[in-house]
Parts: structure tokens; C-alpha cells; sequence
């Protein structure tokens, strides 16, 4: 196996990879570990990676299943929310502090849910890509996102009263 | 709030990551050392895929040395081995024998040789090992080796005008089997046979063993322990020095010997042979469902999750594995597969009890295995 392009693909995909991951888990650490966990992965499947039509969008699905297998192991698990806070600073302490309640309300989401909206709004992917990445039915992701979305407006919606009414 | 409001907030969401801390170098070797893992662990069921049926077969003509067909599996893949590639597995077992292609009694490709020549899997034991092209790696082979050691007049008329072995010639059993034999693409792998268990290692060239160990019953499964008797046996075995123009025989009985040197190994041995009465027996349908799955299994990321199988065994892969820290010190761990269900499971305790349409219970309780028929499809 060739290594280079494996290699170049890791260095360009990362980045975008670890945001994702960062929604899933909630924490820069664990994002980290799942895209490293992902990427070895990817690795060891390169030929067949590569072959697809996507690379991307299957390393993507690889990374759900991941999350998703570590979450059904390793529950029940607390949230860690230590390190929510981003490294770099823009639009001043109000974005970051409505950056922090956005993710603070989505790590709330229950794992399946907050996995369908962030596949279906932040990645974009159709009801049966999703399906395929979470190893359901569209029919679930359908209901998963609409449950998540809901939760997620309830709570950023109570996070921007609070805001407001200080 | 609109759903734009909340992609916007997911993406606010989403810039609270920083730039990715990775060590792709890293991930590079862990990815090399785990692919090689995989690899060998193929290889080992390569082997067994290649060894099982020739060695059950090999049951089955002592108890009736009729005939040995082999046909295309009801679902053969394109990339499936050849026939050719069979006859030479088979050749490696029963140099004599001659592997007749059951097509030439049917030539509908469509349909199961099995099911067209005899009409009905329950009065055959049949056996298949199937198998595709991964990564370079062949896993196991697509042909289809029926055993009609239960007759009608038409599985008859095809044994007396197609018999090809002579019994005479069958070889008589050894007490540790080198059944099959894998060697490429920076693999070698063995297959001992030991009563009704089979044992392939796989050794890779950057140091990595592999052991798989089959079992035709619920009564053999691993047991706790077990690990630490096959990696001592996976040692003993490794230390037989290999060449790769020394022949067959050389080396099975190199490890025979070693094997007979086992205390653990003979234990095993005495226990096997006391619990089946001295007979040699093979759960061949479980042992090719087994087979099927578990190295279908090593070529997906998604594992065996909701593909129930009918079966009984179970396989235990131990991964030796050199250290990470550079200490030369091999690590180990393992898989167990539960056949009964085609599941994963964690422990031993977890497998599954005899069960599914082929085998019956009661002969399994009784700690003896004969061959099954085959399932239905």
C-alpha cells in the first residue's frame, strides 16, 4: 500500500474531522481521540477508502459508527464539558458564550439524536446517508432528527432567555 | 427558532474545536501494527477455511471412503477461488484423490450441486467453505464439498460410477494433523489439527502471531485458561524453525513432536478423546458457518452485528502481537466469536448453547458431535 496519499488525505481531512467529532462527543479531547481512533481505521481500509466515491463522506460514516460503538460500550458516561471553551477568541466573550450554549444543549441531546442532527444539519448528509452512517433506517434518522431538533430549540431557546435576563 | 438558526448554531458549536492535535506518523504505525493483526488473522482463517472441510472430509471417508465432490456454492462471488485452487488445498490433504466438479452431474450453474444431485441436504453432510478477495487476501475458498456418507440409489449410482478414492489410501490419522498450508504476501500459516479442534497460526514477518482455534462443539469451547495454553502452544510452535523447501511431512511431524512435548496439549487430547469415546468427530455445517462469518467478520468494520447464523462452535482468535514500547515483549488479546449467533461476545460464559436446526441438542449435551446435515438455504 501506497502511504503518501493516505497521509495526504489525513492531513487535509483532520480538521474538519475533529469539528465533527466535537459536535458527537462534546470534548476536544475525546474528539481528538475519536479522530485518531477513525483515522487508523481509515488506514488499515485505505484501498477500499479510497475506492469510494466519496472518501470524505466515508470517513465521516466510519467515524459515526466509531462514536457510536464506543458510546453503546462505554455507557453510561458523563459528559465533559471542561474544556468547552475555544482556543481562540472571536467576536469577543458574547460568541463564545453562545458558542458554549450551543454546544452545551447539544452534548444534552440524548447520543442517537444529537448524532442524526448533527449528520442531517451541520454535515448536511440526506436522510439515507445518515441511515447508512448510523446503521438504521431513514424512517429513524426522520424521527431521531425531528425529536433532536425539537430538544435542541427547546434548549437554545431557554439559553437565550437566560442570556437575556441577565 | 428556524431550523437556519440552528444549523448556525450547530456551526457556532462546531468552531469551539481546535485545529487538530494529530500525530499522523502515529496513527500511520498504529494503523500498520493493527492492519497486519488483521491480515494474520485472516490468514489463520484462510487456513482453517482451507483445512476444515479436507479434514472433515477426511472423518467422513473413514466412516464411508466413498467419493469426494466439490461444486460451486449456491452463491459463489466473482472473485471466488477457482476449482483448481481447491483441488491443490484438497491435494495438500489426500495427494491421491481426485476433486470432481459436481457441475459435470448438472450443468445448471444456477443450482446447488448439492441440492441437484441429492435431492434433499438432509442425506448429505455437506460442507462449504466460502470465502472472498479482500485486500489482497484470499479467505477462504467458494467450492462446496458434499460427503455423501448417507445414501440413496441416485447419491449411489454417483458414488459406484464415480469413485475416487481407494480406502487403502486414505492416510491414517496422526496424532497432530498439519492440514493446509498458507504462504504470501508476508504471511505464513499452519494448520494443526489435534483431535476434533483445529489450530492455525499465522506468522507475520514484523514478529506478529496469530492463533485461531476452532471448535466443532459447545462442549470445547475455549475455557478460561485457554488463552494462555494456545499462546504457550503458538511459542512452542514458532520456535519449529520453518523453511520453506523442507516438505510438508518434515514439518507436521516437527510439530507433532513438539505437540506431543505439551502436557497442556495432551491433556486436551486425552480429555477430547475421552469425552467422544475415542472417536473423531466434526460439526462440519457449524464449522463452515463458522468460518464463513467469522472471516467475513475480518473484512468489514462493522462486525458480525445482526447476521444470526445457525451453529454451535465457537472461535477464539489470540493476537500475539509485538509491543508498542519497542521492547521486543509480544502482547496479546482476542476475539471471541459465538457461531450460535454469529455475535462477538466478551466472554466465555456468553456463548451460546447448542441450538439451530442442524445440530441436536442432545447429542451435543452428551459432549459428541457427529456431522450434521447441511441447512437449508
Amino acid at each position: 500500500m501506497r502511504e503518501e496519499p493516505f497521509v495526504a488525505f489525513a492531513r487535509a481531512e483532520s480538521d474538519g474531522l475533529v469539528r465533527l467529532a466535537r459536535l458527537l462527543t462534546g470534548s476536544q479531547h475525546a474528539a481528538e481521540d475519536l479522530v485518531q481512533e477513525t483515522l487508523v481505521r481509515v488506514f488499515v481500509h485505505w484501498g477500499k477508502v479510497e475506492r469510494a466515491d466519496s472518501p470524505r463522506a466515508y470517513a465521516r460514516r466510519m467515524m459515526t459508527n466509531v462514536f457510536l460503538r464506543q458510546r453503546e460500550r462505554a455507557r453510561p458516561r458523563t459528559e465533559s464539558l471542561d474544556d468547552a471553551v475555544a482556543p481562540a477568541v472571536e467576536g469577543g466573550f458574547a460568541g463564545v458564550d453562545a458558542r458554549d450554549q450551543a454546544a452545551r444543549a447539544l452534548v444534552r441531546l440524548p447520543v442517537r439524536q444529537r448524532t442524526a442532527v448533527v449528520l442531517r444539519h451541520y454535515e448536511h448528509m440526506t436522510e439515507s446517508e445518515t441511515a447508512r452512517a448510523m446503521g438504521c433506517s431513514a424512517g429513524t434518522v426522520k424521527s431521531l432528527t425531528s425529536r433532536g431538533l425539537a430538544a435542541l430549540r427547546e434548549l437554545l431557546a431557554d439559553s437565550q432567555d437566560e442570556r437575556s435576563s441577565r | 427558532m428556524t431550523t437556519a438558526d440552528v444549523e448556525e448554531a450547530l456551526e457556532r458549536a462546531a468552531a469551539l474545536a481546535g485545529p487538530a492535535r494529530l500525530d499522523v506518523n502515529a496513527i500511520v504505525r498504529t494503523g500498520r501494527r493493527r492492519r497486519t493483526r488483521r491480515r494474520a488473522a485472516a490468514a489463520a482463517g484462510c487456513a482453517l477455511a482451507l483445512a476444515v472441510p479436507a479434514a472433515a472430509v477426511m472423518d467422513a471417508l473413514r466412516h464411508r471412503p466413498d467419493a469426494l465432490v466439490a461444486g460451486p456454492a449456491d452463491r459463489p462471488t466473482a472473485d471466488a477461488p477457482t476449482l483448481g485452487a481447491f483441488r491443490d488445498a484438497v491435494a495438500q490433504v489426500f495427494p491421491e484423490m481426485e476433486v470432481l466438479d459436481s457441475r459435470q452431474f448438472d450443468p445448471d450453474p444456477m443450482l446447488d450441486g448439492n441440492e441437484s444431485i441429492y435431492s434433499g441436504h438432509e442425506r448429505v453432510g455437506g460442507l462449504e467453505a466460502t470465502g472472498s478477495e479482500r485486500d489482497g487476501l484470499t479467505l477462504g475458498v467458494n467450492w462446496q464439498v458434499l460427503n455423501p456418507h448417507l445414501t440413496d440409489s441416485e447419491a449411489e449410482r454417483v458414488v459406484r460410477e464415480n469413485t475416487v478414492v481407494d480406502p487403502q489410501r486414505v492416510p491414517a490419522p496422526a496424532p497432530a494433523e498439519d492440514v493446509a498450508f498458507v504462504d504470501g504476501d508476508g504471511l505464513k500459516t499452519r494448520v494443526l489439527r489435534v483431535d476434533s479442534s483445529f489450530v492455525a497460526v499465522a506468522w507475520a514477518d514484523d514478529g506478529t502471531v496469530v492463533v485461531a482455534r476452532l471448535t466443532g462443539e459447545p462442549a470445547s469451547a475455549p475455557a478460561p485458561g485457554d488463552a494462555d495454553r494456545l499462546i504457550e502452544f503458538a511459542h512452542a510452535l514458532a520456535d519449529v524453525p520453518y523453511e520453506r523447501d523442507s516438505s510438508s511431512q518434515d514439518w507436521a511431524e516437527q510439530l507433532a513432536a513438539r505437540a506431543d512435548r505439551m502436557p497442556v496439549v495432551a491433556d486436551e487430547r486425552r480429555r477430547t478423546n475421552a469425552e467422544t469415546g475415542g472417536t473423531r468427530t466434526v460439526a462440519c455445517v457449524t464449522v463452515e458457518q463458522a468460518i464463513r462469518d467469522a472471516s467475513r467478520d475480518w473484512t468489514r468494520d462493522n462486525g458480525l452485528d445482526g447476521r444470526p447464523v445457525d451453529g454451535t462452535a465457537a472461535l477464539r482468535v489470540d493476537y500475539l502481537f509485538p509491543s508498542a514500547d519497542g521492547s521486543g515483549r509480544l502482547d496479546r488479546s482476542s476475539v471471541i466469536f459465538d457461531w450460535g449467533t454469529g455475535h462477538r461476545v466478551d466472554a466465555v460464559s456468553q456463548l451460546s448453547v447448542a441450538g439451530g436446526p442442524s445440530v441436536d441438542p442432545s447429542v451435543v449435551e452428551r459432549g459428541r458431535t457427529t456431522c450434521p446435515p447441511a441447512p437449508n438455504r
